[in-house]
């Protein structure tokens, strides 16, 4: 169990312990309440979606092929990538291990019914030549997430 | 295409400060987030809750901790932001 797991546990009994029963409802996912206040500040102050403020005043300022917070439009692309994640792993056969292991796919975990609410800490859906290229990683030299 | 996830932060901050510098100075990094946000903004340690500014909360340091599963599906950034008052905090502001 790593460190990770176990702070999620308990920062999830204490969340719990605290919260009216509507949020305790099984659907719940994880994200940081922090990004959430910022994107809610963003939205007060300008008096745009979070998304579309920054689509206009940064996405689109910039030579981004495909930066967007549409889950929609990323799907309807044809361009969106499979995920997949590992639900058994081989660490036997001398380091061969890896080659055994299991993956599965999984559903693209970004829908419009959370596309409001996870705009701020982890909404951006982009290519890996919008990742790479000269306009983003500036960007990321920038901010500690 | 894939989702970049936390990578997003860097597009939240960087949207903060283009509105900072739209606001001609209403708006600084220091500016309160009880100013901005009013009834909106309430958490459970009332000195975090009237002093908290635009550093603190992108820098987690007003004593909350990540509490990662704090919202549900349908759920708007505003509700979610206004569940913060029921989150229990981990250390003294700006402790961390």
């Amino acid at each position: 169990m790593s460190s990770r797991f176990q702070y999620n546990n308990c920062a999830t009994i204490h969340f719990l312990d605290n919260t009216p029963q509507h949020a305790c409802s099984a659907d719940l996912v994880r994200v940081l309440g922090m990004y959430m206040t910022v994107a809610h500040i963003v939205q007060r102050v300008s008096g745009l979606r979070f998304s579309d403020y920054v689509q206009e005043n940064i996405i689109s300022r910039l030579p981004f092929r495909s930066a967007t917070y549409n889950s929609t439009k990323a799907k309807l692309s044809g361009q969106l990538a499979d995920g997949f994640s590992l639900v058994r792993r081989n660490v036997s056969s001398g380091g061969l291990g890896w080659s055994r292991s299991v993956y599965e796919p999984t559903e693209f975990v970004i829908d419009p019914e959370i596309e409001d609410i996870v705009a701020g800490p982890g909404g951006v859906i982009m290519s890996a030549h919008d990742v790479v290229g000269p306009n983003y990683l500036p960007l990321r030299g920038s901010v500690s997430s | 295409m894939f989702a970049i996830a936390s990578n997003s932060k860097l597009f939240a901050a960087l949207a903060l400060g283009t509105l900072l510098e739209k606001s001609n100075s209403s708006l600084q990094w220091t500016t309160k987030i009880a100013d901005i946000l009013r009834d909106d903004w309430k958490l459970e340690d009332p000195i975090a809750q009237k002093h908290a500014n635009l550093l603190d909360i992108l820098s987690h340091r007003t004593g909350l901790p990540g509490h990662d599963i704090g919202w549900r599906r349908g759920e708007t950034a505003a509700e979610a932001v206004r569940a913060l008052r029921y989150l229990r905090p981990s250390t003294e502001f700006r402790e961390t």
